[in-house]
This record gives C-alpha cells, structure tokens and sequence, in this order.
C-alpha cells in the first residue's frame, strides 16, 4: 500500500487518513478487505461508523477486539 | 470599439438563442431517450453503442453551431488520430465545463463516471444508464467498490472510460490533486491511461467566469491526447503521481515532461517539494 513507509513510522493512535498518514478512499477499501480477509471481520458499508473505525492503528484494533470477542487479541494493522 | 461591442452583442444574442433552443427542444430529447428506455432490447451494447453514437453525433452539431457563431472554437475531429485503438482510461484535466460536451463529440465508444445526484436524476437516467455510463461514489466504500466494477466492466465490454480524477473542475493556475481511482482501476484491470490535455482560452464556464459572463474574445478549445501510459511494474499512487505530472507539465511547463520524461520531478514541482521528498 505504502512502499517507502515502515510499521515503526505509523503511530497508533494517530489519524490514518487525509491529515495524518495520507491514507485515501481506496487504501480504506484495501484496508476493509485485508481486515476481513485477516480476522473473518466485516465493516459496515455505513459511513459515519467507517470513519470511527479507521481513524486510526488504535480504533481499527479495538473494533476487530470487539467483533471477535476479547480472548483473541488482534495485533492491528 | 464598437466593432468590438457589436460583435460582442451578436455573440451574446447568439448565446441567448442557443439557450433559448435548448430549454425548448430539450425536453423533447429527454422525453425520447425516455421512450426508448421503456423498450429494452435483447443486446444492451447495441443499445448502448447507439445511444453514445446518437449523443456523439448531437453534439458534434452543436459545437459547430457554437463554433459558427463563434461562442466557442473546438474541432472534434482533431482527437481522432491520436486515442488508441484498445479500452483505455481517459484522464483529464477538467478547466471549463464544455469539455465535457467535447469530449463525447470528439470519442466514439465513450463512457464515463457520473456523479450520483445526476446519474440518480429521473430525467437523465434513462439515456445515462443505458448508455453504459455508471454512477460516481457516494462517499461509501461500497459505492466506491461497485465503482471500480462498473468501470473494469466497461473496459471488459470495449469502451474507453473518461475519468476527471480532481473530481471537480480545475482551479485557474494549476490542478487539484488527482484521486486514485481511475490508477487502481489501470493496476487491477492492465488497461492504459491515456492522459488527456485540456485548454480553454480564455476560460468561460467556470466558476469566476459563469455562463452569462461571456468572455471578450471566442475561447478557443483544445485537447490533446499524450501517449498512452501502461500500469507494468508500478504502484497506483506512482501511477497517479506520474499522469498527475505529465498533464501538469504539459499545461503550465515550457518543457513538459512529455518529451523529457522524470515523473518525480515533475511530481515535485507540482507540490513545492523536492524530488526526494517526491517518492514518498
């Protein structure tokens, strides 16, 4: 997705998208499907709840914890 | 002088009737794509096919209409050589909004993304839909995957599809940044983009210069086509980043790129940064 970027230059808690990371509509959609290939996970086509999701490194994992219950620790993105 | 402001008045009755005309039979086109549209027919290109040659045709007559009375310069015929044979992904600077009225003139087997509220429209639907043009985003990641399908389904079946990838029209003195859709689009399906070059001098449709401030003089419209590029071993962000330069050296460079050729150059000098800075 990021070729010149390495998992150590992404904060966790830090936005991903426009102002932060730089991340775009299609790096979402590379994103949604990784998660749901990765964890059997689905998001929500609806909107607002996706730009609470992918926020950041931090929010994607505690809605990964959530869906798949909390024994399963996710490592995040 | 008043050679000037007289050829200006004709030019702004000229402009009148015109409207005049549209608002009068115009109805009458919608209402017959309409009928059509009741009437499906067994094979949707062929339907397809007619309708773009159909909208090709009306408006090849109407830009020489305008051409003859000189509200706006444009040849459609000075595309034709230049677009390659294959399915490509047309991608190009959007300065006035007549360019898109030239681009259907100037491209058979032409499609293109139609943002949702027009494309949802009831009176343009019928015509838009059938003739294989596909609805925008929305801003949902499901509206921007059934997006990318419709697209790839377009190359798939044969036609070019014309992507303006600032998503809106260009500002006066340079280009917003590209979005990446129509580069995932080249890097999932192989297609080429063909990146196309718009001029309109001086600029009318615009926002600062509406339809009703016509300009002084006739503006002159071009477009030129740039040698198509292939997505082979690169990235859709690079790719992005590459046309991105190529079409904003063309447009505002003394030396476009076009005939030297360093992307990350060009790419830098679009966002004020250095060329290291660039390959990020």
């Amino acid at each position: 997705m990021l070729e010149d970027i390495s998992p150590e230059d992404i904060v966790t808690d830090e936005p991903l998208f426009v102002e932060g990371l730089g991340l775009d509509s299609i790096d979402a959609l590379e994103l949604a499907l990784a998660i749901h290939q990765e964890f059997g996970v689905k998001t929500e086509p609806d909107d607002e709840r996706n730009r609470e999701i992918f926020y950041s490194v931090k929010s994607i994992a505690d809605f990964i914890r959530s869906e798949t219950g909390a024994e399963k620790q996710a490592s995040g993105g | 002088m008043n050679g000037c402001r007289l050829f200006y008045a004709l030019r702004y009755l000229a402009l009148l009737i015109v409207l005049a005309i549209y608002f009068a039979l115009g109805p009458f086109g919608y209402a017959g794509f309409f009928i059509l549209s009741l009437f499906p027919g067994r094979d949707r290109d062929r339907r397809a096919r007619l309708l773009q040659t159909i909208m090709r045709r009306a408006f090849r007559l109407y830009h020489a209409v305008v051409r003859h009375l000189r509200l706006i310069h444009y040849d459609p015929d000075s595309l034709r050589a230049s677009l390659p044979k294959e399915p490509s992904i047309l991608v190009a600077n959007h300065p006035t909004l007549t360019d898109v009225t030239a681009l259907i003139a100037s491209i058979p087997n032409l499609t293109t993304v139609v943002k949702a509220p027009l494309f949802r429209a009831r009176w343009a639907r019928p015509l838009l839909h059938d003739a294989a043009h596909f609805e925008g985003d929305d801003g949902r990641l499901s509206s921007l995957e059934r997006m990318l399908d419709d697209a790839e389904d377009r190359l798939k079946r044969g036609y070019h599809v014309l992507i303006f990838p600032e998503g809106t029209r260009s500002p006066k003195d340079g280009l917003h940044r590209f979005g990446r859709a129509a580069f995932e689009l080249a890097t999932r399906t192989g297609a080429p983009i063909t990146p196309l070059v718009i001029r309109c001098e001086p600029r009318w449709l615009i926002r600062e210069a509406p339809l009703l401030k016509l300009p002084a003089r006739t503006p002159k419209l071009t477009i030129q086509a740039l040698e198509p590029v292939y997505p082979t071993g690169i990235t859709s962000r690079k790719l992005r980043d590459m046309v991105q330069a190529l079409i904003y050296s063309e447009l505002f460079e003394k030396e476009p790129l076009s005939k030297s050729s360093s992307p990350a150059e060009g790419y830098a000098r679009i966002n004020r940064i250095s060329p290291e800075e660039a390959h990020r």
